[in-house]
């Protein structure tokens, strides 16, 4: 009897093509389906949207008191012009002092004109997405391997094929967190902004949602990659915030303090190097940094997949 | 070659612990194979590696007569239930079993009908809608025995499958394995005697990562040359009456059975030898308990220990 005329022949054919892509779709399908029942990582998307909502809260409040004080000086009615409010804003010294203070000058520039709404959520997504992803993701794989769930999925798919589906599915999981933080912030705009204008906000808070994204994932490779090289699931979390902490770090030395090349190239190699081209709406500087970015994540979990893949489960 | 399972010279080393000391096993297919060994003798170990879950520094491993475990070839027709891995606590039990029965190959049109059949066998067909964190730890067994069936592998490696599950279930379980496919291989590492015996027609015993013994339960039980009289008190007392029985019977008394057993001849069957036995055992007020084709497994196998011992010191 030969191994062919043994399978069951409910079976699907082995070396099936494209079952690779299969395998990484149905874990990831699952690892979103698991990661929206699961109670913790409920709560942290629900923590980081409250975290959105005041922190937009706070900056409604102050722009508000620009805009009023801008828009009257202009004879204009917020409710009447709420398009206008953008190109107004953007001309008030007090508010490009603001943005300044939030985005920086580089920055300041490439958001210039964008909806008010638009660059305060970029800011608190780009501020808060690291840390969640961090937070949420890097336990991921280590807590499957250390509780050995991971034994009945290896007999069936193989460890790569897992590994990318459990990143798909973070990365999905991740989108709609920050889907979710945009819609909270444009309905609190919707609600307590004058001079709210419901689609250039929708428009921009859209934006930024997929630039935070590509931005999430740069750290969701490295979370991937990190989860990877432990099985406890604790140690992987704080292995992935020191990590976070330390391309930080690496990031205000290159650009902040001594400017010097090899900080420079050593930021390049992290996220945090190329954030840039995700504010702009220049394609010419946007999609490099979002080609950069996606294959920084690759490279971090291959890279901790190198470990993953020889490693007992 | 026809062989489900062939270890050579496996090495497997925790450090400075060796579990597995160039093992050596063969199970051939279609076979029910006990593997029996103390704590810690290596049975998890060897099904692990089998199973591609641990690497090996040394040997070879052949799943069914192609080479070491891959996914690509072996998804879906070898099954393990691994000891101690957890389930993912918020899918529902169905969900569990369609999520591994599609990773593992079984088409998606199919993938329900054979969650039902492994949720009948395993009498959890009544829970299929319960999240795995309700299950109490039988029926959460049941579902990781469920997933091991789903699909009808054609290897099965069930590690302590009765653990945890109550008499009756135990039963149901056994009639799952006896009712197996004349095709299927089914490897079972179990510390229970009485269920290697009863499922098991080959055993292998392990001590220390190596191999001990390997043979047909019926030839380590000396199934059709022994009878094994099961008595109270005063046995040893009757041994004297009793061995002139025969001509070229070898009679002895196994202490830890309370046991008089009496091997025979080839021209002699087993009715012969009761025939002429009992009556003598009776007349000499013996209280015979329990008349057994060969001797116990588990007085086989602690000889077999014991007789091992001082290699390991």
């Amino acid at each position: 009897m030969n191994a062919q005329a043994c399978r069951p022949p409910e079976i699907e054919p082995r070396n099936m093509p494209g079952k690779w892509a299969r395998d990484i779709f149905l874990v990831a399908c699952n690892e979103l389906a698991d990661s929206i029942r699961s109670r913790r990582t409920l709560m942290l998307v629900f923590l980081y949207a409250a975290l959105i909502v005041f922190a937009g809260w706070m900056m409604i409040r102050f722009i508000e008191s620009i805009s009023i004080r801008m828009l009257t000086e202009l004879g204009l009615s917020s409710y009447e012009d709420a398009d206008a409010l953008a190109p107004v804003l953007w001309k008030s010294a007090e508010y490009q002092r603001l943005t300044r203070g939030f985005l920086g000058k580089d920055l300041q520039e490439s958001a210039a004109g964008m909806h008010p709404f638009g660059w305060i959520f970029g800011v608190m997504a780009f501020t808060l997405t690291p840390i969640l992803v961090m937070w949420t993701s890097a336990a991921r794989l280590a807590e499957d391997v250390g509780n050995r769930a991971v034994r009945f999925l290896a007999v069936r798919t193989s460890r790569l094929s897992w590994c990318l589906g459990k990143y798909a599915g973070q990365a999905a999981q991740l989108l709609l967190a920050l889907l979710a933080g945009g819609v909270c912030m444009w309905v609190l705009g919707l609600l307590y902004m004058p001079g709210f204008s419901p689609a250039a906000s929708a428009g921009a808070i859209f934006r930024m949602t997929l630039a935070s994204w590509i931005w999430g994932l740069g750290f969701l490779g490295m979370a991937a990659g990190v989860s990877q090289i432990t099985a406890r699931h604790h140690l992987a979390t704080a292995m992935g915030t020191i990590a976070l902490v330390a391309v930080y770090v690496i990031h205000v030395l290159s650009d902040k303090i001594t400017r010097h090349d090899a900080w420079k190239l050593m930021d390049n190699l992290f996220p945090t190097g190329h954030y840039r081209g995700l504010w702009s709406l220049e394609p010419a500087c946007l999609l490099p940094s979002v080609v950069i970015i996606c294959a920084l994540s690759l490279l971090y979990l291959f890279a901790g997949h190198l470990f993953f893949s020889r490693r007992d489960l | 070659m026809n062989t489900a399972l062939k270890l050579q010279g496996i090495v497997k080393r925790y450090g400075k612990n060796i579990a597995l000391d160039r093992l050596d096993l063969v199970v051939p297919r279609g076979a029910v194979f006990g593997l029996v060994g103390s704590n810690g003798a290596g049975k998890t170990t060897a099904m692990s590696v089998s199973a591609g879950l641990l690497r090996h520094e040394a040997g070879r491993v052949s799943l069914l007569d192609e080479g070491p475990f891959n996914p690509a070839l072996h998804a879906g027709r070898v099954a393990l239930l691994p000891q101690d891995a957890r389930l993912p606590p918020h899918l529902r039990v169905e969900q569990v079993l369609r999520f591994y029965g599609r990773l593992q190959g079984i088409p998606g049109r199919l993938v329900a009908g054979a969650a039902e059949k492994a949720l009948a066998w395993t009498n959890l067909a009544g829970k299929r809608r319960a999240e795995v964190c309700e299950l109490s730890h039988g029926m959460y067994r049941r579902l990781t025995i469920a997933q091991a069936f789903l699909g009808d592998p054609e290897f099965i490696m069930l590690d302590e499958p009765m653990s945890g599950l109550d008499p009756r279930e135990q039963v149901r379980i056994r009639e799952v394995i006896l009712g197996k496919e004349q095709n299927q291989t089914i490897l079972i590492s179990s510390h229970r005697m009485a269920d290697i015996e009863s499922l098991c027609t080959e055993v292998a015993f392990i001590e220390s990562g190596r191999l001990i013994r390997q043979d047909a339960i019926s030839r380590i039980t000396l199934m059709h040359s022994t009878v094994s009289y099961i008595v109270g008190a005063g046995a040893p007392g009757v041994l004297e009456h009793v061995r002139n029985l025969l001509e070229q019977a070898e009679w002895w008394f196994e202490p830890r059975a309370s046991a008089l057993c009496v091997r025979f001849p080839d021209t002699m069957r087993a009715e012969e030898v009761n025939r002429k036995v009992i009556p003598v055992l009776l007349q000499h007020g013996l209280e015979l308990r329990e008349v057994r084709q060969g001797v116990s497994l588990e007085d086989e196998y602690m000889k077999m220990v014991e007789s091992h011992a001082p290699q390991k010191r």
